[in-house]
């Protein structure tokens, strides 16, 4: 019988296994997606990535976290409380890499080998404002590693003290290949479509903002002086009216997503800026009104009859969350308010820190980034202050401090109000945690405020590198300890 | 004689009308009843001789008989032995029934041939094709469930049409689909449930497409050497079904069958009606908890209200104010339910003709279903079906078969699960003191202004002020929603069997199998979804799978001991699916017809998704027989795949072997004791292939959201892509299982008892897994081959013929196994999360696939809670394995009965070990809805509650009390909506015995075919039934039958997230034979 069988079926299977493979040949490639894509796009993929960084958890837990507003529902009531587990930081430690930083790299190497210099400026400013952000939540990060798995599966963690200076010479990097003007960048560069000047500007703020959080307020203050000149020229992320295309983050998650999560009820920063708030920081000279409405509705629409981060958007009110409001990335406000506190910690003097705070307060007496609709429908007043104001009585000193720290007080607070919905307000209120005058708040729950972001879980169990304990969420981070 | 007027029922003397009484050979031939095809081997004797004969390969004998004539008995295995008086005849034509009181042993191949399963080496689970019809289920799937050992059929919910979950011999595959092949008469079909999700709506499973009244015979093919010659789509076994055909009796058979059942929920989750909506004791008409006051407490008048503000003015006529004082102590709850729940109903009813000789036969039927769901609205599931079966035997050597099908599936369903549109989030979220029943209306925003119209009314927005509800209402949800789909199928197969000689024949078969479901979801203005602006989606999905087949079959005898059959076949596979759609939001015109024109361009989203798939077989096998007692069976396969990396060789081969030894025939066993003995034992490797396009990166449109927030997409900016964050891999090979078995089936006492085990392992190693990457590497995950996991199980039947008499017949059945998996190895990665959310579920080495995963709270070192200093749990910052979904063991038994002519069938199936998590019990006690919440407790203590505060012994407050270790502490609403809730993340205090036990089917028959109605009705038989499907169930679970599933289908388990809940059923049927 096998005699019969064996060279048959060695003669089909030999005939056939060819033919197989011949048959399913050439089809496995994909018809749905590219393999490749232009330089261009990438950078614009870059940027949408660092947007959602921006307006993700390091937006919103900075809003329940720092007082700026008030967890009540859901996971963002135990998230108020301090209850929360490395996976809820997945996402967005995931925009930062595999988001931001793995797109920028790329859009640089592309970039590159058309010559476009501008191109890799921006994109390095790109790159730096994700990682420089997530350094300031997380602590210790990879950075020369991250990225690059063909040559590193587990990228490194690097600590703030190498990564810090890395980061600063990445941006006088940007900014070098801003200035030799070689290059082209239009329409994709959603924010500034390719203006030089403007990114140079960004980047030197963004610079200052890394000097202030290691503390080093002199080169802080030199860099600020270079950095953003104008509100016109600060960078905002634009938004319209599309939903889930380009609507603001967070009226997303406020009115859709988790309706209601999210109140101010009680939130410090609703008080301070609140006229019949017992704690109101308004005076003769500054009337707030507008500001408060313009932050926070106090009959809510997402949770009914409550005060709540205002995300109103009609013709006659646009609140800080609109649909289409842009968020404020690095900005005018930040630039001046930098150089307020610097000049003031750096030894420049009170006359020139005042100077800068009065800049500021005329920038905001004209209206400043309150949104039209408010600077029409409600007051506000914000009178340039005097030396007097900050002396013993004055009416920025009525507990009788040394008008310097009067005075640093009143910018640091200036500050926290400015940066509402931004993490830079737990940027400073961590900063300064251990300070004397700063912002200070009481814990929501035990007696600890929270001092980071923990890590994402899927990072700790695929990357042998990283922190092992892994820290808690009231471990501080190095430059803030 | 006893039998005389049943037998001349199946009696029908074609050819014997000539035949002269003389000394003489009768002959004829023996063919099956179900099918009509021939049946070889029966054994044909002279009733009280030695003197008798069996068929041939042709079911054709040849005896000869006494002159005085006598009585021939025909008996076959698995058949209903049959006697039948000569009188003068030499044609003797029979067909046999299949005998309902032992299974058949004739098993039907992957290839689509018939087998003795006693000559087979490897596991086959018969069910029959009236154990499905008679489950009351309206599709082919559930019919299965409890009916085999190792196979388990878990349905996600009681929607109509839905999919379910089958599962053979544990998970083989961790990112794939864990869903076995489905063979229909030798074709492969799609068994896919496509975009069955979390949220959304649950999906149907195309296997549903076919009518159960057309399946002759269904049986599962649990091990890899059955399956083996299937390659790389067998790794998570192959049902293998096959239909009517007519029978060579040369009449008319015609059948009608008709039923009726009428549907009610199953289980509910408990909801609390002593507190009102509000927070922190006070009541709040917009809040969207339930922790406000307590209703006994309020006067019982008329609610006081604002009558010169806003108002809504429903459609029922009811007028809404803004409430100013509640006053009221009515609730709702009992409203709420009975005006979303209605016995739903399905009616189905079957027509089918079918006849035949010797030279041909054919099946036709038309089925057709109606169903309403249990949702009084928008709930229904139609399925219109034609068959036609035809075969022809143009002469000695040509066959030719053809089976055509023509399905038509239209449904329209009801949003589900984790959903903020779905049904059950707004049943159970919405306050107590709530009246749901005025959904829609006009909002007036003043006493003057001009209405809004059709506005939807909600809990937290309780004169529609808001075009955005929060959830939507119950009762909007069923009634103002659209999603249907709409389903032409058409399942084709031909067959063409050459036997040019009478020791080899070849087989070509073709098939295609190809389908669209148009789908279409709108979310009118005022829905949830979209923020109360209007969503429309229409999505047209295609499938198209061809098949081909060219087969080789020889068969030699080596003397009268060895007997050998060769196979060697060819197949070709090609499988096309494309998916077209779009989505349309912000609609122009709020209640314009839901198409496309009803929005600005902006607004319109357009996607479309492509993928083709070959795979080309070489397959042979090689079946020897020795003494009619050692059956031994090796094959091979070699295959090709386009979905195999470019870089990796695209030639994979899947051997197997599996031997079987009637040992009792060696042994001289035979006794009255043990009258079958056999044991066996299979080898053999299958696979998974992997998923198309996986061997490249691609670029894709970058959209990018935070947790919990709606994406930013480069469509609105200009256009902005970025290198996926799932890396591709060039290496790509198919998974593979290697899968060893031994057992022994056994029957007893003259075959009265009949026994099965069997014990098998399997290593699936090369798992295709999207492996969690960390995020510095510059991916999320990645698509390769990494990883391993093991099943191993025990899997046992059990049937004993208790009674078995002329006219009184009992038989009880049992099926039990047990399947153990770990998931050995994940090429370094910790877990890989299969579904998201507060509670994951997981694969995590060293514990069972689908494992929770979840938040735990912090312990010290001797295992005690690590308690505040009020006395609560902390919530870990790492999340841990907090349970496993997998039973421990299932089984099911049960008992078929029958006296004269009525019959019993009852079948229990139980399930235990396996955990659950319930989530809906979890939120609704962050909501303050659940009856979980609803106490009062006199504390005899001072005790704290979760915010700290000290609450004096002898207060009487609304919560439980607890002990977590340091003493009694007061669980109110200050632990409830944070840790004590599901959002609160401590996830294991949700988690809870999944265990359950049922009766999945309790029939009652009866039969009226006695000779004196036959004569009058000229109809063979009527037979009623009433059949309760699902009428008991037995669990620790509270609220929710444990079998449901908020993933559907997918490879997450014994998970409940407001998923919409299962049926229970009284049928009625009767059915007329002709």
């Amino acid at each position: 019988m096998k005699k019969i069988y064996k060279p048959i079926l060695a003669v089909l299977v030999s005939i056939q296994l060819f033919s197989c493979e011949k048959i399913v040949d050439d089809l496995n490639v994909d018809p749905n997606n590219p393999t490749d894509a232009p330089a261009n796009f990438v950078f614009t993929g870059t940027q949408l990535a660092n947007v959602a960084v921006q307006e993700g958890q390091a937006s919103r837990l900075s809003l329940i976290w720092t007082g700026y507003g008030t967890g009540v529902f859901q996971q963002y009531g135990t998230w108020h409380a301090y209850a929360i587990t490395s996976s809820n930081f997945d996402e967005d430690w995931n925009n930062v890499f595999t988001g931001t930083n793995k797109n920028a790299l790329i859009t640089i190497q592309k970039a590159e080998a058309l010559g476009n210099r501008k191109m890799v400026g921006i994109t390095k400013i790109v790159q730096v404002n994700s990682l420089g952000t997530a350094t300031e939540l997380w602590g210790d990060i990879p950075y020369e590693e991250a990225g690059r798995n063909e040559e590193y599966t587990n990228a490194r963690f690097e600590s703030q003290q190498e990564l810090y200076p890395k980061l600063i010479a990445r941006l006088d990097e940007a900014i070098a290949d801003l200035n030799s003007g070689i290059g082209t960048v239009g329409a994709e560069d959603i924010h500034f479509s390719g203006d030089a000047t403007k990114w140079t500007q960004v980047a030197y703020t963004l610079k200052a903002r890394l000097l202030m959080d290691t503390k080093q307020y002199d080169a802080a203050y030199a860099a600020a002086e270079q950095g953003i000149s104008s509100y016109t020229n600060s960078l905002y992320a634009p938004h319209g009216t599309i939903p889930s295309v380009n609507q603001n983050h967070t009226f997303s998650l406020l009115t859709d997503v988790r309706a209601g999560s999210i109140t101010a009820e009680g939130a410090y920063n609703a008080e301070l800026l609140n006229p019949s708030s017992s704690i109101y920081r308004g005076n003769a000279k500054t009337d707030e009104t507008a500001r408060f409405k313009y932050y926070y509705l106090e009959n809510g629409v997402n949770a009914p009859g409550t005060i709540e981060p205002n995300t109103l958007t009609t013709t006659a009110a646009r609140g800080f969350f609109a649909m289409d409001a842009d968020f404020p990335m690095v900005t005018y406000q930040e630039n001046i308010l930098t150089l307020a506190e610097t000049a003031l910690r750096s030894g420049r003097g009170l006359e020139l820190a005042l100077a800068h705070l009065n800049m500021y307060r005329s920038f905001l007496d004209k209206g400043g980034y309150i949104d039209p609709t408010y600077q029409v429908s409600a007051t506000l007043n914000y009178e340039p202050y005097v030396l007097e104001d900050f002396e013993v009585g004055g009416i920025e000193n009525q507990d009788g401090i040394s008008p310097e720290n009067a005075l640093l007080r009143e910018i640091l607070e200036e500050r926290y109000v400015t940066f509402y919905g931004q993490h830079l307000g737990w940027n400073d209120e961590r900063r300064t945690r251990k300070e004397a005058y700063g912002i200070k708040l009481q814990p929501n729950n035990g007696n600890e405020l929270p001092s980071r972001f923990i890590y994402s879980q899927n990072e700790l169990n695929s990357n042998v590198n990283s922190p092992n304990p892994a820290p808690s969420l009231f471990d501080p981070i190095f430059i803030y300890q | 004689m006893k039998n005389s007027l049943l037998l001349v029922i199946f009696i029908w003397l074609l050819h014997g009308s000539y035949a002269i009484a003389q000394g003489q050979t009768v002959s004829g031939k023996v063919t099956s009843q179900d099918d009509g095809s021939a049946l070889p081997g029966v054994t044909v004797a002279v009733k009280g001789t030695s003197n008798g004969t069996s068929t041939d390969a042709e079911g054709n004998y040849s005896l000869p008989v006494p002159a005085q004539g006598g009585v021939l008995v025909f008996s076959f295995i698995g058949m209903v032995a049959k006697e039948i008086a000569i009188n003068n005849q030499t044609r003797i034509n029979v067909t046999l029934a299949p005998d309902a009181k032992q299974l058949s042993e004739v098993v039907v191949s992957a290839l689509g041939f018939k087998e003795n399963k006693d000559k087979l080496g490897s596991t086959a689970s018969v069910v029959k094709a009236e154990d499905i019809t008679r489950s009351g289920e309206t599709g082919v799937i559930n019919g299965l469930a409890g009916r085999a050992s190792g196979v388990q059929i878990s349905r996600s919910t009681g929607d109509p049409g839905a999919g379910s979950n089958i599962q053979i011999r544990g998970q083989n595959t961790i990112t794939g689909s864990n869903q076995p092949l489905v063979i229909i008469d030798g074709v492969p079909m799609s068994n896919n449930t496509i975009g069955d999700v979390r949220g959304g709506v649950a999906q149907q499973s195309r296997l549903n497409d076919i009518n159960p009244e057309d399946v002759a015979s269904m049986q599962v093919l649990k091990g890899a050497s059955a399956a083996a010659l299937w390659g790389s789509r067998a790794a998570n076994g192959v049902i293998v079904i096959t239909t009517k055909k007519g029978a060579d009796d040369n009449k008319i058979n015609i059948s009608y069958s008709t039923t009726a059942s009428f549907d009610r929920v199953n289980r509910l989750h408990p909801l609390q009606e002593a507190y009102g909506q509000g927070t922190g004791g006070v009541y709040n008409p917009t809040s969207t908890l339930s922790w406000g006051d307590k209703i006994a407490d309020r006067s019982g008048a008329a609610d006081e209200v604002n009558m010169n503000g806003a108002r809504f003015e429903a459609y029922n006529g009811q007028v809404f104010y803004p409430v100013i004082k509640k006053n009221s102590r009515e609730t709702y709850v009992d409203e709420r339910l009975d005006a979303v729940f209605r016995t739903g109903t399905y009616f189905d009813n079957n027509l089918s003709l079918s006849g035949g000789n010797e030279k041909g036969n054919f099946y036709l039927s038309l089925g057709d279903l109606r169903q309403k769901g249990i949702f009084a609205g928008q709930s229904d599931y139609n399925r219109s079906s034609v068959r036609f079966n035809s075969s022809r035997q143009f002469n000695e050597i040509i066959r030719a078969t053809t089976n055509a099908n023509y399905v038509r599936t239209t449904s329209n369903r009801i949003q589900k699960g984790d959903n903020a549109s779905g049904l059950y989030i707004g049943l159970t979220r919405t306050s107590p003191d709530f009246d749901s029943r005025s959904w829609i209306g006009n909002y007036y925003a003043s006493p003057t202004a001009s209405p809004i119209l059709n506005r939807q009314r909600t809990y937290r927005n309780p004169v529609g002020a808001s075009a955005n509800p929060g959830y939507n209402d119950p009762l909007w949800v069923i009634n103002e929603q659209t999603n249907t789909s709409h389903v032409d199928r058409f399942l084709v197969n031909s067959e063409i069997v050459v036997s040019p000689m009478n020791w080899f024949n070849v087989t070509a078969r073709g098939g295609i199998d190809s389908y669209t479901d148009r789908r279409i979801t709108n979310f009118p203005v005022a829905d949830a979804t979209n923020s109360g602006r209007g969503q429309f989606e229409e999505q047209t999905i295609k499938e198209t799978e061809l098949n081909m087949d060219v087969i080789g079959r020889a068969m030699k005898d080596f003397g009268t001991n060895v007997t050998s059959t060769l196979i060697v076949g060819f197949n070709i596979n090609d499988r096309k699916y494309n998916s077209q759609g779009g989505v349309m939001t912000n609609f122009i015109i709020p209640d314009a017809p839901a198409n496309f024109n009803n929005s600005t361009r902006e607004n319109n989203y357009p996607y479309t998704s492509t993928t083709h798939r070959r795979m080309a077989r070489l397959y042979s096998s090689l079946n020897l027989g020795f003494y009619d007692q050692l059956f031994v069976n090796v094959s091979a396969a070699g295959e090709s795949g386009s979905t195999f990396g470019n870089e990796s060789k695209s030639t994979f081969y899947y051997p197997s072997a599996d031997v079987a030894w009637q040992f009792n025939q060696l042994l001289g066993l035979s006794n009255n004791i043990l009258s079958f003995g056999k044991l066996r034992a299979a080898f053999g490797i299958v696979g998974i292939q992997p998923d198309a396009y996986q061997n490249t990166t691609p670029y894709i449109n970058a959209s990018f959201s935070g947790i919990y927030a709606n994406p930013i997409s480069g469509t609105g900016y200009g256009g902005a892509y970025v290198q996926s964050s799932s890396q591709g891999d060039p290496d790509l090979r198919p998974e593979r299982k290697t899968e060893w078995e031994v057992g022994t089936d056994l029957r007893f006492f003259n075959d009265k008892l009949t026994a099965g085990f069997t014990y098998y392992q399997n290593k699936i190693n090369d798992l295709l897994l999207n492996v969690a990457a960390a995020g510095s590497s510059g991916f999320s995950t990645t698509y390769t081959n990494a990883g391993s996991m093991e099943n191993k199980g025990l899997e046992v039947d059990l049937n004993y013929n208790l009674l078995k008499r002329d006219d009184f017949n009992w038989n009880v059945f049992a099926n039990w196994s047990r399947n153990k998996n770990q998931v050995t190895n994940l090429a370094g990665t910790d877990n890989i999360v299969l579904t998201g959310g507060a509670l994951a579920t997981v694969a995590k080495v060293g514990y069972s696939l689908s494992s929770f995963y979840g938040g735990t709270a912090q312990r010290n070192e001797d295992g005690s809670l690590n308690l505040t200093d009020t006395g609560f749990p902390r919530l870990s910052n790492v999340l841990s394995i907090v349970g496993d979904p997998n039973p421990d063991w299932r089984g099911g038994f049960g008992t078929n009965a029958s006296y004269k002519d009525f019959s019993l069938n009852v079948l229990f199936e139980t399930s235990h070990g396996g955990d659950f998590y319930e989530g809906t019990r979890g939120v609704l006690v962050n909501f303050g809805t659940h009856a979980d919440v609803g106490n009062e407790v006199t504390l005899t203590q001072d005790m704290y509650n979760y915010a700290g505060k000290l609450i004096p012994a002898g207060s009487t407050v609304r919560g439980n009390i607890a002990d977590y270790g340091s003493g009694p502490v007061l669980l109110d609403q200050s632990w409830y909506t944070t840790l004590g809730g599901h959002s609160g993340q401590l996830t294991e205090q949700f988690v809870t015995d999944g265990s359950w036990t049922r009766v999945r089917e309790l029939t009652l028959g009866y039969s009226l075919n006695s000779e004196g109605f036959r004569k009058k009705i000229k109809l063979q038989s009527i037979d009623f039934a009433i059949t309760a499907r699902n009428p008991f169930l037995w669990t620790k679970v509270v609220g929710v039958d444990p079998e449901t599933n908020v993933s559907g289908v997918g490879n997450a388990r014994g998970v409940d997230y407001f998923n919409n809940p299962s049926t229970r059923s009284l049928l009625f049927s009767i059915k007329f034979n002709y």
